[in-house]
């Protein structure tokens, strides 16, 4: 289809041309203003990571990392350097991990269970679902708090976990639902009618068909765990989780390792990205 | 990111949905204010007996400050050797933990537990000065055995001693302080000496910034008027707003700031501002040129102070602790990598025995003729207080 549209538009073009046919460097910007506004657009996004990882190289002599002093490598040879950060950003990295496999565990299920099924209180889940998206941070975890305070429950990493899978599964359920709800309900239907039992066609058809908008969730459950800094804070206790050490340490100064563990969370998410890229072309010419 | 992400998300998604508003949603709605009334207003019972002192039988203390905030070994900066030699001398176990990483952070996360008459698990907190008078309102602080810390009373230095907000130091004790007053860029302006002449000189128009918090910026204003800020009026507060105001009308002041003023004074995005001593100490070892300036009409000084809070389980370690950083040595020892100034009286002499390169710094260890310059405000009440800062947030149009 793509290509019919193309071809009609190329018989189209010649006699537009005929009449009016910009030249010189003017025809060179037309015929590639599309791709410039867009480089210009992605440069002007870029340009603050950009920065963040070239003064990751830089070694101040002080404790503010604002000027330019001299190159190093020190602070990504030396990233446990600054005290508190290797622990705090460990933390981190297995809060994320557990929460996402809490919150997409708990939420694919409730998915399945809201898409799939009529029961009572269905409408009333589907909205409360949504209430940890459209509650404003602060007072979620402000009223976490006052619960937990209430209940006497002491405050430190089990807290901050029930907080992350609570607000990590609303977004797994959303994801995970559009997804069931964009299932052709006749591929089950085929796979019944050649004889698959219910288990083997959740597990053959309808599982492998939810799979990309569960690794999706996973992905997204993991970078808001990762980065939250409100509702962490509120119900932390003493723990400290990598953005707040990043947050605390910002009041004195901040260390170029902090710019390291930026550039390396940026560096994992574009391989990541790539690696989707070519996994997805190589499965297109399959 | 990806708190944009979410907000988009909950924007396009949800608010349609919500709005819709079926009655399980409203049911919660309506239920949430009486949720959170429930930890909430209980009002303080003072009367509340302490719990008995764990200190002889459960050698800890568990010490919470704010992040880069005390020595830590060259080699291994998770090292603190100030904590481990008093560990060291005394058997009591530091919990160290740095989790302080804003006041009014800090304070919406304890204000639950303080309300609720529990123990909050410190022994030592660090707040700044303004939550700690907050605290100490509200009666959320334990009184000071000054028995117990004869360190405390004979090395703490002077200009610190006796705070409005809490006189006698019955609960507080300095931590590290600092002062506030002019920073500018010797290489790019010529020196500015006062707070009139860094609202009103031409050559700095557009190229000013002020720090955010009324409490910064209005005492010193008011000590450039020649007002005493140890006993100012209503009306002479709202004079030195009135001046502020005019600054800012007249385009000379570019913004008002947190600590990222360190920032835009670094990148040259203002010329000369208000700021607070121990930064500029921290700047000046990237740019020489830049330079502290006492205002001529004087500076302010502060000090973040540790303080025992309400039902705290270890005590008299704790009382151990703030003895222990008010001797000498050991303030020495910390201040040499903090580099705020040290509230400790004869720190600038052991100084001298370890590294010789900070003593000559008044910024880090005060002689008398900086600390004849300093001056702390008056304590106002939380009613004049809100006015205050509502009269505040019209000048800085937050």
């Amino acid at each position: 289809m793509a290509s019919t549209t193309a071809s009609a538009a190329q018989q189209a073009a010649p006699p537009a041309r005929t009449t009016k046919r910009p030249s010189g460097p003017f025809r060179w910007v037309r015929e590639r203003i599309i791709p410039i506004i867009g480089l210009l657009v992605l440069f002007y996004m870029f340009l603050p990571i950009f920065v963040v990882v070239v003064f990751s190289f830089n070694q101040p002599n002080g404790r503010f990392n604002y000027q330019w002093v001299k190159f190093s490598t020190d602070a990504w040879t030396n990233l446990c350097g600054v005290g508190g950060l290797c622990e705090s950003l460990q933390l981190s990295l297995v809060i994320g991990l557990v929460a996402t496999l809490g919150a997409v565990a708990l939420g694919t299920l409730m998915a399945f269970g809201i898409a799939r099924y009529r029961f009572r209180g269905r409408g009333g889940s589907n909205l409360l679902v949504f209430m940890p998206m459209a509650t404003p941070e602060v007072v979620m975890g402000s009223s976490l708090l006052t619960w937990f305070v209430l209940l006497a429950f002491a405050r430190g990493t089990t807290t901050i976990l029930i907080a992350h899978v609570m607000f990590c599964l609303s977004f797994v359920v959303v994801t995970v639902k559009a997804r069931i709800a964009g299932l052709d309900p006749r591929l089950e239907q085929a796979a019944m009618d050649l004889y698959a039992n219910e288990r083997t066609t959740f597990w053959r058809v309808t599982f492998p068909l939810v799979l990309p908008g569960i690794v999706g969730a996973s992905l997204l459950a993991f970078s808001l765990s990762f980065d939250d800094f409100i509702v962490t804070n509120f119900n932390s206790g003493s723990t400290v989780t990598f953005p707040m050490f990043v947050w605390g340490a910002a009041q004195r100064g901040t260390p170029p390792q902090i710019n390291v563990v930026g550039s390396l969370m940026f560096l994992v998410s574009l391989t990541i990205v790539l690696i989707a890229q070519v996994v997805q072309r190589r499965r297109k010419k399959a | 990111m990806t708190a944009w992400t979410r907000e988009e998300a909950v924007r396009s998604l949800t608010r349609r949905r919500l709005l819709q508003g079926s009655a399980a949603g409203a049911a919660a709605l309506a239920a949430a204010p009486l949720l959170s009334a429930c930890g909430g207003t209980k009002p303080v019972e003072k009367t509340q007996t302490l719990p008995p002192d764990k200190s002889d039988t459960d050698k800890v203390v568990n010490f919470s400050n704010w992040s880069l905030y005390i020595d830590v070994d060259d080699k291994d900066e998770t090292k603190h050797p100030s904590i481990d030699a008093f560990t060291a001398k005394t058997g009591v176990k530091i919990h160290y933990t740095e989790d302080i990483n804003d006041a009014d952070a800090l304070n919406a996360k304890l204000a639950p537990t303080f309300q609720a008459g529990q123990d909050t698990g410190y022994d030592i907190l660090v707040p700044t000065e303004e939550l700690a008078t907050k605290w100490l309102r509200t009666g959320y602080l334990e009184a000071l055995d000054k028995t117990l810390i004869p360190n405390v009373t004979k090395n703490l230095i002077g200009s610190l001693a006796h705070p409005a907000w809490d006189q006698d130091r019955t609960y507080t004790v300095p931590w590290q302080s600092g002062c506030t007053g002019i920073a500018f860029d010797s290489k790019k302006t010529k020196p500015v000496r006062t707070i009139t002449e860094l609202l009103t000189r031409p050559d700095l128009k557009g190229k000013v910034a002020l720090i955010r918090d009324w409490r910064d910026t209005v005492p010193l204003v008011m000590l450039d008027m020649g007002v005493d800020i140890t006993t100012y009026t209503d009306d002479q507060f709202m004079a030195a707003i009135e001046v502020v105001q005019k600054a800012v009308d007249s385009g000379q002041v570019r913004s008002f700031t947190g600590n990222n003023y360190t920032e835009l004074l670094a990148n040259g995005s203002v010329d000369a501002c208000i700021a607070w001593s121990g930064d500029i100490v921290q700047l000046q070892l990237d740019t020489p040129t830049m330079t502290y300036a006492v205002p001529e009409a004087g500076q302010l000084i502060w000090a973040d102070a540790m303080v025992i809070p309400q039902q705290a389980q270890h005590r008299i370690n704790a009382h151990k602790v703030m003895d222990y950083y008010y001797d000498p040595k050991v303030a020495a020892q910390v201040t040499a990598y903090v580099q705020y100034i040290c509230p400790v009286k004869g720190a600038r002499e052991e100084m001298a025995k370890i590294d010789d390169t900070l003593v000559d710094n008044p910024l880090i260890f005060p002689d008398d003729a900086f600390l004849t310059t300093t001056h702390s405000s008056r304590l106002i009440d939380e009613k004049t207080q809100l006015t205050y800062t509502a009269a505040w947030l019209k000048v800085t149009g937050s």
